[in-house]
């Protein structure tokens, strides 16, 4: 427990309970707490339409067929539960500094408001390839699953990619949260576009360490990349820091600039910045997740 | 700026080195980052300027480069020049001599040099002073000290002069004072063409610079020029050389006295040769006027004025006991008429020579002497001690004209007498430690001295007397005639009747006319620039003429380089005394260089502190 503490504390999981989980569309198939736009069996009253031969005559008004004489149907919202992917990336560049834990935290706190709204929560792991992956949670009894499988240790830790999305994407459409860095040499833009052909809600949190947001290096470096293992030699100057900068600038606008064509929310979060700090503010400013 | 030790300039080859550290041997921190990618990009940039975009921008290393760079630079002893004033005491020896007239420039070496000592007089420090030694015709200290204005005064005042300077002297004079302070640099400003011999050189204190002109280029001259009269027509006679580096065709132009062209006539002349031409029947002139037409270097030696000699006969007054061999030798050639006298205390006033044989007169007649065989006594004009045996026979100024062709070898005598208290008496042949013949000038007149009897030796009998006693007459009458003949500019001539008498005065080439003076007439008169001399008496009825010529030697104007030996030798084998600093007078500024060095070797520690 202490360990499951260390994510969230008891303070922010109260705080998270009053929080949502913004689905805008695509609802799963099950029933669940979360009003949908298809006809089903809520007590929300959508509207009324002629009968047809074959309609549940459960459903017929008879008051008004009594006044008018014609036989109406009365259509009700359905309510379905929506199902949430946390996509967590644990390579290797996401175990330097505080990036890996943020990201687990801020997991552990979007899966508590789904379990906490009844909704479905799947975790994945992944870094070149999906690694681990979770049952499908439903329930706060579920939470302690969950929290348990995002702090275990992954074995191997490996380079990331998005690639592997395409053959084996979440079936069921849902809220796909990625939490990575985003660093992927092999681009993001076809995975990304993938889950969105499958009718996920994509969501992008992408966390970067301090370090690699303003680095404050000096003298001559071999800069040796933690996936690939290759060096690069750089005589870092005042001036080469500031192209660095400019360069993680565009880097991280780009990025966003592609979430926002896409309508993906998209939320950058730097891996020592306060968990309440990024949730309260960042994520519902976002719009992954409301009041 | 010059470098005194240039091939320590080889230690730049340290920079390549350094820069070869920067370019293979710059190690990298490994340093593991999560990820690359934002690097790529950027380092895809730095990389394609490789490798020399490592080094841009690294002061480090520009700091180290530099400081190599000077260092290397110190090594091999940049020295300023010395156009200023350099140590405690310098001594300068202005040359004033007849080739500084020559062109340099738009002036002349003369000019040129008073402003580059000038400029030294204006460098001049609070401590230090200039001793300015005028190598003229009189070697002299013409100024010494620290007082600039002063300096500058005497050295403007310092004249161009046309006569045969004192090499020797001006020499001499400047070793003296730099070996009384060694730390005196020693600036010598002149052409080096000295005619000195190497073994005759004073020792200096501390290495001289000799300052040379530039080389002036082409010069020609007239060397000699002389003109005889004979009946109706005159010959003449030229000598026209060119000192020069290139074959010349020069034009000779002669005119008269009028100024009228007699004749011109054109000369090859190969480089450094001479060439004589010869006129024959000229209209009889007083005066000729020979002149080169092309312009050289320096133009006072491309003209000379010619007086021509007449045969004339001057009268020679002898009073002997008899002695024929003195008459006959006397007589010979033509040039004298010799009258026997009776009273040796009172001579005729009209003689151009007086000799005495056997006597001794108590006054200086009114015109040149010989005296032969003057009797031993303290009561004449001269002190003649008791005769000595003759020893051997010593010729001590063999370059004396009045010994030319003239072999005494063979010389037997019986007894010489000394002369005594005679300081200017010359003696130009020794017999054992007493003169045999002296010459020398006494209140304006030349006197000779045989000091022993004719009889009593077989002088007469040698084939030589006869020249002996004509090259006598021509040192005794230089100016026989009507005429005082040629004369080198700044030599002494001496004003023979009838100069003496009151109300003469002279003409210089210039037109400045000066009272013939008894100062002039005891010591001499002493032409200061070449051209025509015009001695004219109180009514103008009579004139006697006097050519100024230049010395010859002072026509060769290719400046010389003279090693000058100094005492510092043993001091600059130590090394104490580096032989280039003193040569020419420079001031090392590798200290300084050091120094900057030092100072970025503490900024590139604190730039090395910082992180590069």
């Amino acid at each position: 427990m202490s360990e499951r503490q260390s994510l969230l504390t008891p303070g922010q999981l109260t705080r998270l309970e009053r929080l949502r989980l913004l689905c805008r569309e695509r609802p799963s198939l099950r029933q669940g707490g979360r009003r949908s736009r298809e006809a089903g069996s809520s007590l929300e009253f959508a509207e009324y339409r002629p009968y047809m031969p074959g309609d549940d005559l459960r459903h017929l008004d008879w008051r008004a067929y009594a006044r008018l004489n014609k036989l109406f149907l009365k259509t009700f919202y359905d309510e379905r539960d929506t199902r949430l992917y946390l996509l967590l990336d644990v390579s290797r560049s996401m175990q330097y500094g505080e990036k890996g834990l943020q990201a687990r935290r801020l997991a552990a706190a979007l899966g508590y408001v789904a379990l906490a709204g009844v909704d479905r929560v799947e975790a994945w792991t992944f870094a070149n390839a999906l690694l681990r992956r979770t049952p499908c949670l439903a329930g706060k009894r579920s939470t302690a699953r969950l929290f348990e499988f995002l702090q275990a240790e992954e074995e191997e830790a490996l380079a990331g990619s998005l690639d592997w999305l395409v053959p084996c994407s979440p079936k069921e459409p849902g809220i796909v949260v990625i939490l990575s860095d985003m660093l992927f040499d092999s681009g993001y833009e076809a995975a990304l576009g993938y889950l969105q052909q499958c009718s996920h809600q994509v969501a992008v949190v992408q966390v970067l360490s301090r370090e690699e947001l303003a680095p404050n290096y000096a003298g001559d470096l071999r800069l040796i990349d933690s996936e690939s293992g290759q060096g690069r030699d750089v005589s870092i100057s005042p001036r080469v820091l500031a192209r660095y900068r400019q360069a993680v600038q565009e880097y991280t606008e780009h990025l966003r600039q592609h979430c926002a064509r896409r309508g993906f929310s998209y939320a950058l979060v730097a891996a020592d910045e306060a968990v309440d700090e990024v949730i309260f503010r960042k994520l519902i400013g976002a719009g992954v997740i409301g009041g | 700026m010059n470098l005194l030790n240039p091939w320590m300039l080889t230690f730049l080859l340290s920079l390549p080195i350094i820069l070869l550290f920067y370019l293979l041997k710059r190690t990298y921190e490994p340093y593991t980052v999560p990820s690359t990618l934002l690097w790529e990009k950027l380092l895809r940039d730095l990389e394609a300027n490789r490798p020399w975009q490592r080094l841009r921008r690294n002061l480090l290393l520009l700091l180290q480069l530099l400081i190599a760079a000077l260092l290397a630079f110190a090594l091999s002893r940049p020295a300023l020049l010395g156009s200023g004033v350099t140590a405690a005491h310098t001594i300068v020896v202005l040359d004033l001599s007849p080739s500084m007239a020559a062109k340099e420039g738009k002036s002349t070496r003369l000019t040129s040099y008073k402003e580059q000592i000038r400029e030294l007089i204006d460098s001049l420090g609070p401590e230090q002073k200039i001793t300015l030694i005028a190598m003229g015709r009189e070697a002299k200290v013409a100024a010494s000290g620290g007082d600039a204005a002063e300096l500058r005064e005497v050295l403007d005042a310092l004249p161009q002069e046309y006569g045969p300077a004192d090499y020797e002297g001006a020499l001499s004079l400047a070793a003296a004072l730099s070996s009384e302070d060694r730390e005196a640099d020693v600036r010598i400003y002149s052409d080096g063409n000295w005619g000195l011999d190497p073994k005759l050189y004073p020792r200096f204190g501390k290495t001289p610079t000799l300052i040379l002109p530039q080389d002036a280029g082409d010069n020609f001259a007239v060397t000699h020029a002389a003109a005889v009269v004979r009946g109706e027509g005159t010959d003449f006679s030229v000598t026209v050389a060119n000192h020069g580096s290139n074959s010349q065709r020069l034009e000779v132009e002669v005119q008269d006295e009028g100024g009228r062209i007699l004749d011109v006539r054109e000369v090859e002349i190969a480089a450094g040769e001479s060439e004589s031409m010869i006129w024959k029947e000229f209209p009889v002139r007083d005066v000729y006027r020979v002149r080169i037409l092309q312009e050289d270097a320096l133009a006072a030696d491309n003209e000379r004025i010619v007086i021509p000699s007449r045969s004339t006969s001057s009268k020679a007054w002898l009073f002997t006991k008899g002695n024929l061999f003195l008459e006959k030798a006397l007589a010979l050639g033509g040039r004298l008429t010799v009258e026997n006298g009776t009273d040796p205390e009172t001579p005729p006033q009209d003689a151009a020579l007086y000799v005495y044989d056997g006597v001794m007169p108590t006054s200086w007649p009114n015109g040149s002497v010989l005296l032969v065989n003057p009797p031993s006594g303290v009561s004449g004009v001269l002190k003649v001690g008791e005769p000595k045996a003759p020893g051997r026979l010593e010729t001590i100024a063999p370059d004396s004209p009045i010994l030319k062709h003239v072999s005494l070898a063979d010389l037997h005598l019986k007894a010489v007498r000394p002369i005594e208290n005679a300081p200017w008496l010359q003696p130009l042949v020794r017999s054992g430690d007493t003169p045999l013949l002296l010459v020398g000038e006494r209140e304006g007149r030349r006197v000779a001295v045989l000091p022993f009897d004719l009889h009593q030796s077989d002088l007469p009998l040698l084939p030589a007397f006869p020249i002996l006693i004509k090259q006598l007459e021509d040192y005794l009458l230089p100016n026989a005639g009507g005429s005082l003949g040629e004369a080198l500019v700044g030599s002494r001539v001496g004003l023979l009747p009838p100069i003496r008498e009151n109300g003469w005065r002279v003409t210089a080439p210039d037109g400045e006319v000066e009272r013939v003076d008894r100062a002039m007439i005891e010591q001499g008169f002493t032409p200061n620039l070449p051209g025509l001399y015009t001695f004219a008496s109180e009514d103008k009825k009579e004139t006697r003429l006097l050519s100024a010529v230049l010395p010859p030697t002072e026509s060769v104007l290719k400046p010389t380089q003279v090693a000058l030996p100094t005492d510092a030798e043993d001091e600059q084998e130590s090394g104490v005394l580096s032989p280039a600093s003193a040569a020419s007078g420079q001031r090392d500024i590798w200290p300084f260089i050091a120094i900057a060095a030092l100072l970025l070797c503490f900024v590139e520690w604190e730039v090395y502190k910082r992180g590069g």
